[in-house]
């Protein structure tokens, strides 16, 4: 009941004019940011940071999580049309996906994705409506020592399940708690590696870290990469599933929302586990498994639908608990820091405007986004001819300008540049970005925390054993690695580096370089189907775009 | 559990190679140069943070200073660097036209906050962009010096005009 009422008033402050303008932008730009290649959630919630400084802290978090979610949305509209995933979540998109088009339903399969998107979607804020309140208030027990194993469980969570070395994303996410140590000490107000420098005393800021990172680093990565060549043409037809085509999803979409609702709860679940797992499970209750990878329609549903569950159940940890599942979130937790609001289990009583507002919105945008993504889907599509060569010097005026906003600081403005091509190098060297910005986010809480915990108990350690939640903790940490080690060494023995569709040749998946000038290619995917009339994208080359910001560098070659 | 198997599961019943879906591959063992730059990028920041917390103090156990969890991080980077450097990983180095594109990219990039207080918002912004669209992205002179022009202009009067940002002009 209290839910209720809560969500009445969250409705009554979302449905403000003002709100509502800003969940419009928000999932708009979202979808448009989800669908361009180049530019993923995280580097347009960096580089919107600083614009938020003069909206109210509910619009803000609003339009924030519109642009998060409205993501999810955008991105399987390239993994669909052309198979480039917008985001790693999508990639699973692309396996049925892309045939679906190469079959002249590229309008069904926007469809379908955006209908399961929405119920994955409405479901997953039923959820995050009934359970928040509950875990918000059992998070209201919590003490420094169990703060501390909730951020460092989340942090542990995110890293282990992050592609890539493992060893490499503790490392970065170390290096992220280092950078945010620069600047005074929280207690005693002493310089931490500032090294004399004035500059250094007032930290690194958030906003130069994080657009530096994921705006500037992608823009050095789109410069090595190539700048994405954009599309000729797009066409689309017929937009709404066939009864067929409702009959065989209507169940994949149902379970797949669960799935999504509660891996996306987990840190580090959300995305690409989520919709991996849903993709894994629709196959075994599938009438026909043959298809997966083919074209299967409950498949693709079942991806995408888990996708948006996940990313909406994503804001449970964030709200109730102030433990960020994932960089996107972990920026939002920022921006929500930088309007002097601490998300966590105060934040319902302290900030109940912000908390019930921003669920509330999250529907009003679920449906927003169904009604742009159904009509508006053709216009969309338009904007896959916009080229990166076009978007990299607007990213780069729009991030300077930003981070400058900030503090008035060219100092700022340079450490974003600094980030910028530290975050290029990190990501050439193969480390995973997501980590990074956690370390950078969660270290300082993880800190104080621990010096807290240690001053209350007068030195003791054996304090963080005698907390219920910590010793939870400790076994579902020391759970997870045990599972990380018998899955990667026991059970999963590592196949070779090669991104392919199931039940497709690797060749025929694989897209084509040219060894001469690194050019790449994408054949049409397909058993010897002539090429559709409808849904027909024809893709210049070399086609290149920025993969997801907190993934390593692509290697493409295969072979 | 055959990895070539593409329907092969594993025990959380997702597909055999997850890094399959997880976007790019896991990229450390194969193709490319050996990584020997890598481990700096922690080494550096560890041994500063070991030096400077030291420096700090660690105080007591019941009033940890600011300088134990600078100590801690350190050694775990620097342990992390020589992990790496153990491992061997492999890196790609970018191809030459990326190389290229790259330098002018970080050039515009770098010119940006060295001009700005000299020359102000428009006229940084616009060597920074030109750097980048005419000569990292190759576009054509008359494409480059519009977006050169234009982008900076219309951003400061977002900003400035609309935001009431304090942006140098000129």
């Amino acid at each position: 009941m209290d839910a209720l009422i809560g969500l009445g008033e969250g409705f009554a402050v979302a449905f403000q004019p003002v709100n509502l303008l800003f969940v419009l932008i928000g999932v708009t730009v979202g979808t448009l940011i989800g669908l361009l290649p180049g530019l993923g959630p995280v580097a347009t919630i960096a580089l919107l940071l600083p614009l938020t400084f003069s909206m109210e802290p509910t619009t803000a978090i609003m339009m924030l999580a519109g642009i998060y979610y409205g993501s999810m949305y955008g991105g399987r509209i390239p993994a669909i049309l052309l198979r480039l995933p917008g985001d790693a979540s999508a990639v699973v998109t692309t396996f049925d996906g892309y045939p679906l088009a190469q079959q002249g339903r590229a309008g069904p399969a926007l469809g379908i994705t955006a209908i399961g998107s929405f119920i994955g979607g409405t479901i997953a804020i039923l959820g995050l409506t009934l359970l928040a309140p509950v875990l918000a208030g059992v998070a209201g027990q919590v003490q420094a020592a169990d703060m501390f194993a909730l951020a460092a469980l989340g942090l542990l969570m995110v890293t282990m399940v992050g592609s890539g070395s493992k060893v490499k994303a503790f490392a970065g996410a170390t290096l992220g708690m280092m950078v945010a140590v620069v600047g005074l000490d929280p207690i005693t107000a002493e310089g931490r590696m500032t090294f004399g420098s004035i500059d250094l005393i007032g930290g690194i800021h958030i906003v130069a870290v994080a657009v530096g990172l994921f705006g500037i680093g992608e823009v050095l990565h789109n410069a090595d990469q190539g700048f994405y060549a954009g599309v000729n043409k797009t066409k689309l037809e017929r937009i709404l599933p066939t009864r067929a085509d409702w009959i065989l999803t209507r169940f994949a979409i149902l379970r797949a929302a669960v799935i999504g609702f509660f891996i996306g709860v987990i840190p580090g679940g959300g995305g690409t586990i989520s919709s991996v797992m849903s993709y894994g499970v629709q196959k075994k209750f599938s009438k026909q498994p043959e298809k997966f990878g083919k074209g299967a329609i409950d498949g693709l549903a079942a991806t995408e639908t888990a996708d948006n569950a996940s990313s909406n159940s994503a804001f449970i940890p964030l709200l109730t608990l102030g433990v960020p599942p994932n960089p996107v979130l972990a920026l939002i937790f920022g921006a929500l820091l930088l309007h002097n609001i601490t998300p966590g289990p105060n934040l319902i009583e302290d900030n109940p405007d912000v908390f019930w507002g921003v669920i509330a919105s999250m529907y009003i945008g679920n449906v927003l986004l169904l009604v742009l993504n159904l009509p508006l889907i053709g216009l969309f599509t338009n904007l896959l001819r916009v080229r990166g060569a076009v978007m990299a010097p607007i990213i780069a005026i729009v991030a300077v300008a930003g981070v400058y906003s900030v503090r008035n600081s060219v100092f700022d403005v340079a450490m974003c540049v600094v980030f910028g091509i530290l975050g290029y190098l990190l990501r050439v060297f193969n480390f995973n970005l997501g980590p990074f910005i956690l370390g950078f986010i969660l270290g300082p809480i993880l800190e104080l925390q621990f010096r807290r915990t240690m001053m209350v108990s007068d030195g003791d350690l054996g304090v963080f054993l005698e907390r219920p939640l910590v010793l939870a903790l400790l076994v579902l940490a020391v759970l997870a690695l045990v599972w990380y080690v018998v899955d990667r060494f026991v059970l999963h023995h590592r196949a070779p580096l090669i991104m392919r569709n199931p039940g497709q040749p690797v060749t025929e998946a694989m897209p084509v370089v040219d060894p001469a000038s690194g050019s790449r290619t994408r054949r049409r995917v397909g058993s010897g189907a002539a090429a559709p009339e409808d849904g027909d994208v024809d893709v210049r080359e070399p086609v290149a775009r920025g993969a997801s910001p907190s993934e390593p560098r692509r290697d493409e070659r295969r072979e | 559990m055959s990895s070539t198997d593409p329907h092969a599961t594993t025990l959380t019943g997702t597909p055999a190679d997850l890094d399959q879906y997880e976007g790019p591959p896991h990229r450390d063992d194969v193709g490319g140069r050996p990584d020997r730059f890598s481990w700096l990028l922690l080494a550096v920041p560890g041994a500063l943070g070991v030096w400077d917390g030291l420096d700090l103090g660690l105080g007591t156990p019941a009033r940890p200073g600011g300088g134990l969890w600078m100590v801690i991080l350190g050694v775990l980077l620097l342990v992390f660097a020589v992990v790496v450097v153990i491992q061997g990983h492999l890196f790609e180095v970018p191809r030459r036209d990326g190389l290229r594109r790259l330098v002018f990219v970080a050039a515009g990039l770098i010119a940006f906050p060295v001009l700005y207080p000299l020359v102000g918002f428009v006229i940084a912004g616009f060597v920074m962009l030109l750097l980048i669209s005419r000569f990292a992205a190759q576009e054509s002179w008359k494409s480059a010096l519009l977006v050169s022009v234009l982008a900076p202009v219309l951003v400061y009067a977002a900003f400035a005009l609309g935001l009431g940002v304090n942006l140098k002009l000129l």
